[in-house]
């Protein structure tokens, strides 16, 4: 059994903030991963000089 | 490090992104970024523009988490710090707990990053440097000797080679020489810190090298130091590493770097063993010298590679030839 309490309006104000970091950090993580296989793969492919 | 369960003094969700922004050590990221940066445009390696910039942000994201990691091993004495205690943990914003997740969560995905973005020989050597940062420097060396920032400075003077490795898949002479300058850059830059911050590394049981030998060895180490790394700093020059900007720029400031290094040597900078002020760059009276030599570190090094950064960024390089620097000799 847990405890439950209120979260204060402090509180809701910030874990809206932290939950739209991780949000925004997780789109970020995923379109890197994306560019980075995208790149890699022309690179393979040889479509894409080398730098 | 007392206790890893400490959450009790956090006051429950309160944290805002910008109290985990800080546990990364923003300041510390910069340098990283920079000479990483340095490290893989230096290299002869090309490397596509894209997957550069991606793999410096995996560098500076792993130099984050390592920042997060030390600061979760080193709540208690950051709480003990002024210059320290306002830090998220022992400011009670971010539990130690958290901190330890987030740190080990962004090492993991910076690693990652990394081996994708460019290869894995650079991607192990980031995760060598986190490892190097904690366990060797945070956990094993900080507490324990004087010496601690002089080897744990290696931690600090990885990411050019970093850099470097991924834009090569492998290190040369002059990777290793970059490592050298920031390793040999970190004795000075930190003992100036730790002169008119004494009082404060005292308080919290770090053997520091005023704290444990005193003001007047300390800054003699410095001067040495200086010397060392001001030599070492133009040998670039000799090894076709810098240019002739490379070779002024080198010779300037390290020359204006020696300058100070002596001014803090005829200084009592440290001598005092009385409390310091908050502020970073505060000191009291007699103490002038460190700082001045402290903020000018930084900028040394800024300017070092900053001189590589323009020659090679912009295709602007060319070796000095060789006649003219056997001339020199």
């Amino acid at each position: 059994m847990s405890e439950e309490y209120e979260l204060t309006q402090e509180q809701i104000k910030a874990r809206d903030r932290r939950s739209k970091a991780i949000g925004l950090g997780l789109l970020v993580f995923v379109v890197l991963v994306f560019v980075v296989t995208v790149f890699r793969k022309m690179q393979e492919l040889g479509l894409e000089p080398t730098g | 490090m007392t206790d890893l369960t400490t959450n009790q003094a956090v006051q429950p969700g309160i944290a805002l992104p910008s109290d985990y922004v800080a546990l990364l050590k923003p300041r510390v990221m910069s340098l990283v970024v920079f000479t990483a940066l340095v490290g893989l445009v230096a290299a002869p390696g090309a490397m596509h523009p894209v997957l550069a910039l991606i793999s410096i942000f995996a560098i500076a994201l792993g130099g984050g988490a390592a920042g997060a990691l030390n600061m979760w091993f080193d709540a208690d004495i950051d709480a003990k710090m002024q210059r320290t205690c306002r830090r998220p943990i022992p400011a009670g914003r971010i539990g130690r707990n958290d901190a330890l997740a987030f740190g080990l969560f962004l090492s993991f995905v910076s690693i990652l990053l990394l081996g994708a973005a460019a290869n894995y020989f650079a991607a192990l050597f980031l995760a060598f440097t986190i490892f190097f940062y904690v366990v060797i420097y945070s956990m094993g060396l900080k507490r324990r000797t004087p010496q601690n920032i002089v080897i744990g400075g290696a931690a600090g003077a990885f990411p050019p080679m970093i850099g470097w490795a991924a834009a090569t898949g492998s290190f040369d002479a002059n990777a290793v020489l970059l490592f050298s300058i920031i390793f040999l850059w970190t004795p000075p830059h930190f003992w100036a810190l730790a002169l008119y911050k004494r009082s404060d590394y005292a308080a919290a049981g770090i053997p520091m090298m005023p704290v444990v030998k005193g003001a007047a060895s300390t800054r003699l180490q410095i001067l040495v130091y200086a010397i060392l790394v001001t030599v070492l700093g133009i040998v670039p020059v000799f090894t076709g590493l810098g240019g002739a900007l490379y070779a002024a720029v080198s010779v300037l400031s390290g020359g204006l770097f020696l300058f100070l290094a002596v001014r803090v040597v005829l200084s009592r900078a440290g001598d005092d063993p009385g409390p310091g002020q908050a502020e970073l760059y505060q000191v009291k009276k007699g103490d002038k010298a460190a700082r001045d030599l402290f903020a000018f570190s930084i900028m040394y090094l800024f300017i070092l590679f900053g001189a590589l950064l323009v020659e090679h960024g912009t295709g602007s390089h060319s070796p000095l030839p060789i006649a003219f620097l056997q001339g020199l000799i």
